[in-house]
């Protein structure tokens, strides 16, 4: 037993027993070693592709895979109560898990690596370093997300029959899968700088990887129970609020990142909602935690998320005169009412989480929203009822727009917000 | 018992472990206790030595100590002859020890124990029993649920009855009470009780109640000198006594009577 290592981290330590035998650790090298004979003796020009090839299945498809699986593997196992019981800290589970129960996917990719350098020298080809700095921030991206995905998935009680999602986050890196745009010549512009798309692409893989670990470590805080005030999901949207700005070409600075700012926060309060259900339980607890006066440590992403959409739609709002001169993104009032449409629709959810029943309320909240969202408007639409359709959906084409489309929003957040606040105190009463 | 591992945060009160509050440190209350859930899990791809090093050094002992305390765990679970065998290999009653162990390496104060003899042979009830009464004596606190109340008669010295989240009844066992308190007695004549209630309770001042046509059941307050006085007084006054000694109400009995009374709806 490595003392120093079984010291930092006694997770990494269990997951290179498990990860490193004599017959794999031989193993690995043998498999690769063949199929990049049968490859070289092919076509030797194509060696760097394969190698590539190779280190994008190995570290992105198996790493994720791995990353999943060692959490995932811990419910199936019916050891992660044990494991959430122990004293290690959110950050030694962490990197325990992501470093460790991937340890042998990169092992082989790092094989595959030195393999891609040196074929590429070897046909006197330049070394694409900023590529190769590229895919592996996208591994370490990949593999966070997908360890984020088990997370939630255990925390949702998801079978880990089910695979936890981790195949999902392979969607997000099918356009790097051709490695493209880190080995492009071309150029874009980011906050009226001139920037080399591989660079640029490079960069933002390393800054997603860091979020994505900093993410992963916050959700394992939240599945050991640790309080935590939500810092790093607000500095997670400012930063994506921010880099998101640079895209836009309209606008003074200070009201491309608050409209920015307030679209990343809207699609968060959203997605915070399918990662964190308010449930009853919840908001049961995030009260009692008020009463202690330590709810800001427990306070739901969906909330957090919400407060900084309505905060950053308000300043966008009133940096109107700021924002892009023709009519569109800049109407009077629209990030206010995509905002409030947001408080409504997370209110109605809220409201169905509270009501009698409970157990069937993620279906039921996403056919209201749908039902409310696309369905009615668009039935509305099409019978020639255009009024009522604006007073129900008041943005896009038809809607009310303006400063009118803002108040008909805030006129339904308050509507939901009064239901779900009568669900709400009807529990309350149930309970006692 | 989810909320005092710190597994789950409760929607009220407060929880204190070995003087560390549970909900605002969770992890520094981890250090304190071990906890075996009904639905335990051991590591299938490790050792068993791999298994306790893990658990130990999870729980924050140095890697050293660590190492250490694998071996004596092992012997008085009975695993020392499996140390480095897979914990797949092993059954059903080796794979419980090794989750106890796991539960108990660090040396906790407060060990939770959700059914930890489900499923169990007799033999290893036995066992289990017997260990939970060495780690009672070396003063750990042991929180056992079951609904095999005659396997916590081996070792429990207090009751907590719970009903739909409160506290029906606690109470201490008798086998926690001093041998000074009140105890109960039957008393079985040879013949036919008769006359021997109501003198019972005119002369000696007892409570008593008749069990059957030939039995007694009293109360009593005292030891064993006062038990033995009792004794001699019934022979001296003539009753043909054939069995006279303490009666112990077991766990079972304890919960059926509460049903009975109404605290509980079984």
């Amino acid at each position: 037993m490595n003392a120093t290592l079984a010291a930092r981290n006694p997770e990494f330590l269990r997951q290179l027993w498990l990860e490193f035998s004599p017959a794999r650790l031989l193993g690995m090298p043998a498999v690769l070693a063949l199929i990049g004979a049968a490859a070289g003796l092919a076509d030797p020009d194509a060696l760097p592709t394969v190698a590539y090839a190779g280190f994008v299945l190995l570290v992105w498809v198996y790493g994720a895979r791995s990353a999943s699986g060692a959490l995932l593997d811990e419910v199936a196992e019916a050891t992660w109560d044990a494991q959430r019981l122990s004293s290690l800290t959110p950050w030694q589970l962490t990197w325990g898990k992501l470093a460790g129960g991937t340890l042998y996917a990169w092992y082989g990719g790092a094989i595959c690596l030195a393999t891609w350098a040196v074929s590429t020298l070897a046909l006197g080809k330049p070394l694409p370093l900023t590529h190769g700095v590229g895919v592996v921030a996208t591994g370490i991206a990949l593999q966070a997300a997908a360890l984020i995905a088990a997370l939630v998935a255990a925390g949702r009680g998801v079978s880990a029959r089910r695979g936890g999602g981790w195949w999902l986050v392979l969607l997000f890196a099918w356009p790097f899968v051709g490695g493209l745009p880190f080995e492009s010549q071309r150029v874009l512009h980011w906050w009226g700088v001139e920037i080399g798309v591989s660079l640029f692409w490079a960069a933002s893989a390393v800054m997603f990887a860091a979020w994505l670990v900093l993410g992963a470590k916050r959700l394992m805080a939240a599945a050991l129970q640790v309080p935590q005030r939500p810092l790093a999901w607000l500095g997670f949207l400012a930063w994506l609020a921010v880099y998101g700005a640079g895209f836009l070409d309209q606008g003074s600075g200070a009201w491309r990142v608050a409209f920015a700012g307030a679209l990343v926060a809207l699609v968060a309060a959203y997605a915070a909602l399918v990662v964190e259900p308010p449930t009853l339980a919840r908001w049961r607890r995030l009260a009692a935690a008020a009463d202690r006066g330590t709810a800001l440590a427990r306070a739901p992403l969906m909330a957090v998320a919400l407060a900084a959409a309505l905060a950053c739609a308000s300043v966008a709002t009133l940096l109107t005169a700021d924002g892009p001169t023709q009519r569109g993104w800049g109407d009077v009032g629209l990030p206010l009412t995509w905002a409030l449409l947001a408080l409504r629709d997370l209110a109605l959810a809220c409201a169905v989480f509270w009501g009698p029943r409970p157990r069937r309320a993620e279906s039921a909240t996403v056919v209201l929203l749908v039902v409310l969202n696309l369905v009615l408007p668009w039935l509305l639409s099409s019978a020639g009822l255009d009024t009522l359709a604006a007073w129900l959906q008041p943005i896009g084409q038809g809607g009310a727009g303006g400063w009118l489309g803002a108040g008909i929003a805030a006129l339904q957040a308050a509507l939901a917000l009064v239901l779900a606040r009568l669900r709400w105190q009807s529990a309350a009463q149930g309970a006692a | 018992m989810r909320c005092i591992a710190g597994l789950e945060t409760p929607l009220a009160g407060a929880i204190t472990v070995a003087g560390v509050d549970a909900i605002a440190e969770p992890r520094a209350s981890h250090r304190q206790l071990g906890f075996l859930a009904d639905s335990f899990g051991v590591y299938s791809a490790l050792g068993v030595r791999q298994a306790l090093t893990y658990a130990a050094l999870a729980h924050g002992a140095a890697p050293a100590a660590a190492a250490a305390a694998v071996a004596p765990v092992a012997e008085r679970l009975g695993l020392a002859a499996w140390l480095e065998r897979p914990c797949a290999e092993l059954s059903r009653g080796q794979r419980q020890r090794v989750a106890i162990g796991q539960a108990l390496i660090h040396r906790p104060q407060l060990l939770i124990l959700d059914e930890p003899a489900s499923g169990l042979d007799p033999e290893a009830r036995a066992g289990l029993a017997a260990l939970f009464r060495g780690l009672r004596a070396e003063g750990m606190t042991l929180l056992v649920s079951s609904h095999i109340l005659a396997e916590l008669d081996e070792y429990s010295t207090h009751m907590l009855m719970l009903r739909d989240g409160r506290v029906v009844e606690a109470r201490a066992l008798a086998a926690a009470q001093p041998a000074t308190a009140m105890r109960v007695l039957r008393l079985t004549l040879v013949s036919p009780l008769g006359e021997a209630r109501d003198w019972l309770v005119r002369e000696v001042g007892l409570d008593a109640r008749a069990v059957d046509a030939r039995t007694l059941e009293l109360t009593l307050v005292g030891g064993d000198e006062e038990q033995a006085a009792l004794l001699a007084r019934l022979v001296g006054a003539g009753l043909r006594v054939s069995a006279f000694g303490e009666h112990r109400e077991n766990l079972q009995q304890s919960y059926l009577k509460r049903v009975a009374a109404g605290g509980v709806s079984a």
